[in-house]
């Protein structure tokens, strides 16, 4: 669908632009590297060419480029104040509060979490991976770095309601990249919650959730699903599958044996800790609206055989197309490294 | 009138922007980005880049805008959307257009305006040399810096200049 050329120059362009984000000193050149990252990951939103993922694509591109004309401003702004580029110096506390702002608005935090389902929706699996987890690591490095200037009460508001809304919004979806979509504002919530705390442990909950979202998206590029019926005939096509998604869907959910619960647990100690127990409460329990939508989909998936028409039912004999060389290893990461949690304490 | 020459050229600026933003079609966009583009270089030389400026002209103006006319011209519609054409653009229009006289209309009567910045009536705006510069201008010791201590930013922009032309043409293949 894209030349192979081409799409190595453009995928090295995105991977460059996030690394341009993350090594920068200079406030110039993290504007820059969003911009390439934005521009290039275009194509890749469109590689099937029809209206829908064209208007996914365009609402995309809206969004991102007003979060990075926002993140200009705000560096002008520091410019003005201080009279100098440099990264992690933020002198002013307004040019803080639009960088929190802009990067809200790119990673998809409420109230501008809006794009994240219709633009999820509109492109195929494949993309809508690249957009739910590399697409987030540029934002959330840019907060890490000016995470002693943010204002508290600002981050802490969009991240309650981005958990709330990640939770009621996914509670009526059947489409699975919208599953995600809502899934993926509910974590961002979480990571945002605890960045002012404890930034080590938004940089754990990022990598976990980076796991465990790669591995449920492979697991439905192989099904080739993209709602919860055809989720559902799983049981005809590849029952180990079944098995996988069972335990992915629990360990996103943040249940105790499983790797997800890790993050979940020590942001939620970090927070009680510092003596915020009322929103850590309010975090514990609206995460439980998250887990109801995954238990729907473990139920439609491994705990029941939905029916299906007869000629369906021969489809375990054929053999998997889709090359997954790296499924094995991270459905093991995404699930049972959660003893390994005392290491993080050396 | 020319101590203020800096002040009245940023006022069409911010009225050639908001005449394109008021969402006409491309091609009355154009024509207000060749105002507010020959009125950014009247800014640029009048703070004494006069090479910059000229820049601008040639290669934005004459080089970049000429084709986006060009191919605008080939893609426009019978009866393009012109400022008056409906009470859409026409409000937006003038919607910017009267912020922007309030905007003058206050830093006329307070001397100051704090409202991002301290701008303190026209002793920002009025260019005057101090003669500190030394042989060179400013300008020009900039533009060689780009291409000694700059060279990463010439890579990265020259690279995503080049990515842009690419991913354009990935898009609109349509295939």
């Amino acid at each position: 669908l894209i030349n192979p050329l081409i799409l190595s120059v453009i995928l090295t362009t995105v991977v460059a632009g996030t690394v341009m984000v993350m090594i920068s000193s200079h406030w110039l050149m993290t504007w820059i590297g969003f911009e390439m990252n934005m521009l290039t990951i275009i194509p890749i939103l469109m590689k099937h060419h029809n209206p829908r993922s064209t208007e996914a694509a365009t609402k995309y591109f809206l969004t991102q480029a007003t979060a990075s004309m926002l993140l200009m401003l705000a560096i002008i702004i520091n410019l003005l104040h201080s009279g100098q580029w440099t990264v992690m110096n933020l002198h002013n506390p307004l040019s803080s509060i639009i960088i929190t702002l802009a990067m809200a608005m790119k990673l998809g935090l409420a109230p501008f979490h809006f794009w994240v389902p219709e633009v999820a929706q509109g492109i195929p699996l494949s993309s809508g991976l690249i957009l739910l987890t590399w697409q987030k690591l540029a934002p959330l490095s840019i907060l890490y770095m000016i995470t002693p200037c943010i204002n508290h009460h600002m981050i802490l508001t969009m991240s309650l309601t981005s958990i709330l809304i990640g939770g009621w919004g996914g509670l009526n979806q059947t489409q699975l990249r919208k599953i995600m979509a809502y899934s993926s504002i509910a974590h961002m919530g979480w990571m945002t919650a605890v960045l002012t705390y404890n930034p080590t442990m938004m940089l754990l909950n990022l990598l976990i959730y980076i796991l465990m979202t790669l591995t449920t998206f492979m697991l439905f590029i192989m099904n080739s699903s993209t709602t919860t019926l055809m989720l559902s005939h799983t049981w005809n096509k590849m029952p180990l599958i079944t098995l996988s998604t069972l335990v992915i869907m629990l360990s996103l959910g943040g249940l105790p044996p499983l790797t997800g619960f890790l993050p979940k647990w020590m942001i939620i100690q970090e927070i009680t800790n510092n003596g915020s127990i009322m929103l850590s409460t309010l975090m514990a329990v609206t995460a439980l609206l998250n887990l109801y939508f995954y238990m729907r989909l473990t139920y439609a998936t491994s705990l029941t055989m939905f029916p299906t028409t007869n000629n369906m039912k021969a489809k375990w004999q054929l053999e998997n197309t889709k090359k997954m060389n790296c499924l094995s290893p991270l459905i093991i990461m995404s699930t049972l490294t959660l003893p390994l949690a005392p290491m993080m304490m050396l | 009138m020319f101590t203020y020459i800096v002040f009245i050229l940023s006022i069409i600026f911010v009225i050639g922007f908001v005449g394109f933003s008021s969402k006409p079609s491309p091609i009355y966009g154009g024509l207000g980005l060749i105002v507010s583009g020959g009125v950014g270089c009247g800014i640029v030389i009048s703070f004494g880049g006069s090479f910059l400026g000229l820049m601008v002209f040639l290669i934005y103006l004459g080089g970049m805008l000429v084709v986006f006319g060009y191919t605008t011209a080939m893609a426009t519609e019978q009866y393009p959307e012109v400022w008056t054409s409906n009470v859409v653009v026409l409000g937006s229009f003038i919607v910017g257009l009267v912020m922007e006289v309030v905007l003058v209309i206050t830093v006329f009567k307070d001397d100051e305006l704090g409202f991002i910045f301290e701008f303190n009536n026209m002793g920002d705006w009025v260019v005057y040399d101090t003669g500190d510069s030394g042989v060179f201008s400013k300008e020009v010791v900039g533009v060689a810096a780009l291409y000694s201590y700059g060279t990463w930013l010439v890579v990265v922009t020259g690279w995503t200049l080049f990515i842009g032309v690419v991913v354009i043409m990935e898009v609109t293949r349509g295939n």
